[in-house]
This record gives C-alpha cells, sequence and structure tokens, in this order.
C-alpha cells in the first residue's frame, strides 16, 4: 500500500507534462477559445459597404456560411484576402463585416483586390465585433443555416485551415440542410 | 533592535494588503457625474483583462480593443447594470479569461482548489514517510538478538519480542 503511493508525485508530474507539452506547442498562444460557440449570431442592423443598403441578422441565415471580419488597416486580411477569392469562387458562401473601418477605403480595396463577399457590412464602431468577441482582424466564424456560430478561427485564414478546421463541419451542414 | 526591525516589515507589507486602483488611461475623456462613478470604473477597468495584449488590464492598455471595452464599460454603467452585470456582459462576448479574477464555477473550482489539495497531499506524504518505526528483533541478526537480550537482562527491562 505504502509503495503504490510513492508512485503518485510520478503520475501527477506525468500527467501535467502532457497538459504543458500540449500547451507550448499549441499553435496561437494568444487564441481566446470563442465564448459564442453553439450560440447564435448576435443581432444587427448596418448598412452594407458598396451598396449602402440596410442588412440585418436574418440575411446571413438560410445556409452554412463564412463570416469574417476585415478592414482595410489590417494587412493579415490583405494576406488571406485570395484564398477568400478561391474560396468564394468554389461555391462557399462568405459574409463580410469591415471592422472598424472607413466605407470608401473598403470599397476601393474590394474594387481593386476583387470581392469574395455576398455582402460586407460597415462595423464602424466595432460594437458588432465586442458582441462577436472579436480583439483583431481577422477573425473567421462558421456559421450554420440557422445563424448557429459553429466555429471561430482567429488569424490569416488560409485554404490549409479551411481544409483542417471547417470543410468537413461545413459539408456536414450542409448535408443535413438538404436532409431537412 | 529585533522589534524595530519586526515594527519595519509590518510597515513595508501592510500596502501590499491594499488593493491597488491604478487609474485608467483615458479616464480624462469620460464624463463622471460623481467621485463613486470614478472609483468604480476604475475598479472594474483593473479587474478586466485586455483580450488582445493579454498581461495588461482595461485600465492600462492601449490596444483598440481596450479602448473600445472601456466604452463599452461605462455604457453598461450608464445603462444601469451592476459590476457583476457588466462581468457577466463581457464574460458571454469574450469568455472567462477576461476576468482576473476568475469566477467559482464547476469549471474553474479544480483551479482554485488544487494548490490545497495539493498541500494536503505533500503534508500526508511528508508525516507518512517520516514516522519512526520501531525496529523489531526478527530484523536483526542472531547475533545482535543475543546481545540485546543480554543487555535487556543487564538492564532489568523486559525484552520485547
Amino acid at each position: 500500500m505504502k509503495r503504490i503511493l510513492l508512485f503518485v508525485p510520478f503520475v501527477i508530474c506525468l500527467v501535467l507534462g502532457v497538459v504543458f507539452y500540449k500547451g507550448i506547442f499549441q499553435e496561437d498562444k494568444e487564441a481566446l477559445p470563442s465564448a459564442l460557440i453553439g450560440k447564435p449570431l448576435p443581432t444587427f442592423i448596418l448598412r452594407t459597404v458598396i451598396a449602402n443598403e440596410l442588412k440585418d441578422t436574418n440575411d446571413m441565415k438560410g445556409a452554412p456560411a463564412l463570416v469574417n471580419v476585415w478592414a482595410t488597416w489590417c494587412p493579415s486580411c490583405r494576406i488571406e484576402h485570395p484564398d477568400l477569392i478561391t474560396l468564394s469562387q468554389q461555391g462557399v458562401k462568405i459574409f463580410g463585416v469591415n471592422y472598424k473601418d472607413d466605407m470608401f477605403a473598403a470599397q476601393e480595396w474590394l474594387a481593386k483586390l476583387g470581392n469574395p463577399y455576398v455582402f460586407s457590412i460597415q462595423d464602424g464602431d466595432g460594437l458588432l465585433g465586442v458582441d462577436l468577441g472579436v480583439y483583431g482582424a481577422p477573425e473567421t466564424f462558421l456559421i450554420d443555416h440557422q445563424g448557429n456560430i459553429r466555429l471561430k478561427y482567429v488569424g490569416v485564414f488560409t485554404l490549409a485551415i479551411w481544409e483542417s478546421k471547417f470543410k468537413a463541419l461545413y459539408d456536414q451542414l450542409n448535408v443535413e440542410l438538404q436532409q431537412q | 533592535m529585533k522589534l524595530l526591525l519586526k515594527y519595519l516589515c509590518v510597515c513595508l507589507l501592510l500596502p501590499l494588503c491594499v488593493v491597488a486602483t491604478a487609474s485608467v488611461v483615458d479616464e480624462y475623456e469620460y464624463d463622471f457625474k460623481s467621485d463613486e462613478e470614478l472609483y468604480r470604473f476604475r475598479a472594474l477597468a483593473n479587474e478586466l483583462r485586455c483580450p488582445k495584449c493579454q498581461n495588461q488590464n482595461l485600465a492600462e492598455s492601449h490596444a483598440p480593443i481596450a479602448d473600445d471595452l472601456r466604452k463599452v464599460v461605462f455604457k453598461k454603467m450608464q445603462e444601469g447594470l451592476d459590476d457583476d452585470g457588466i462581468k457577466t456582459y463581457l464574460v458571454e462576448r469574450y469568455g472567462d479569461f477576461v476576468l482576473y479574477k476568475p469566477r467559482i464555477t464547476l469549471g474553474t473550482l479544480l483551479l482554485w482548489l488544487s494548490p490545497f489539495i495539493l498541500l494536503l497531499m505533500a503534508i500526508f506524504a511528508v508525516f507518512k514517510l517520516t514516522r519512526h518505526r520501531d525496529i523489531q528483533t526478527k530484523d536483526l541478526t542472531l547475533d545482535e538478538q543475543t546481545k540485546k537480550a543480554q543487555a535487556a537482562k543487564l538492564l532489568n527491562i523486559d525484552d520485547k519480542p
């Protein structure tokens, strides 16, 4: 009985070692897990970037889609942009949230670099961003057809990230939608 | 001399007992109706973590998101939310990490209790390992057993088996 007890610190050490190992080799150590997974998109009524018309939360519902938070002042958004164009050409619906940006700068940006978005809404004061738990662009959410947030990724959204983290769930959500 | 040293130590350590509420970087931009409001704002900003500069609180961070969140805190104060309500509002959006003092929930219970559990285990281990064990007669060699019996006879004490 006493002998077994001597192994307890060793086991604790081992368990902690595994936990720390996972933490140290984690990709983005500063990424906060989203508090909104499973919750619906926050309600909003905002104007679009290009047409300046009003859109609300319901306009993003109907099918699984990506919601991409971007801005012209954000260099990483520039880097991820070509991959978003590719995804939109593959048929993936992408909605944009133009975060704390200038409407005209955003229009110019999209005209110059291409527009992967069904539409982009202007979140000029960043309040929708706060509701989404955004702390730095770019951030990308995956929503289902009812507008519930299913996944979140903070950082440059590449095709590799899409393949490894998003595509499976996106396909599954589409299958579920068709079966309804 | 010793007494003086003791008094000196107490005087130096006493300030640590006071919870520091540092002033907020842009507090002059807000229109506080009273000193209480200002102090409450400071207290909240000091207890909330900046989600971007994660080793700073909202009071000291210059990050744009910290700026936004301070405005949100102020707005919610104006709307009449109490401290708990404001913290819940931010935790709903940014998660528990945004609080410097994590709430005691089922998820964080292990976090709070584990130091005490580990301390108890350590005390238990030390206690077990340092208990005196009586050397039994059967552990000794034959030669030593004979000598022990002789010694017991000379000293007039009962030789335990």
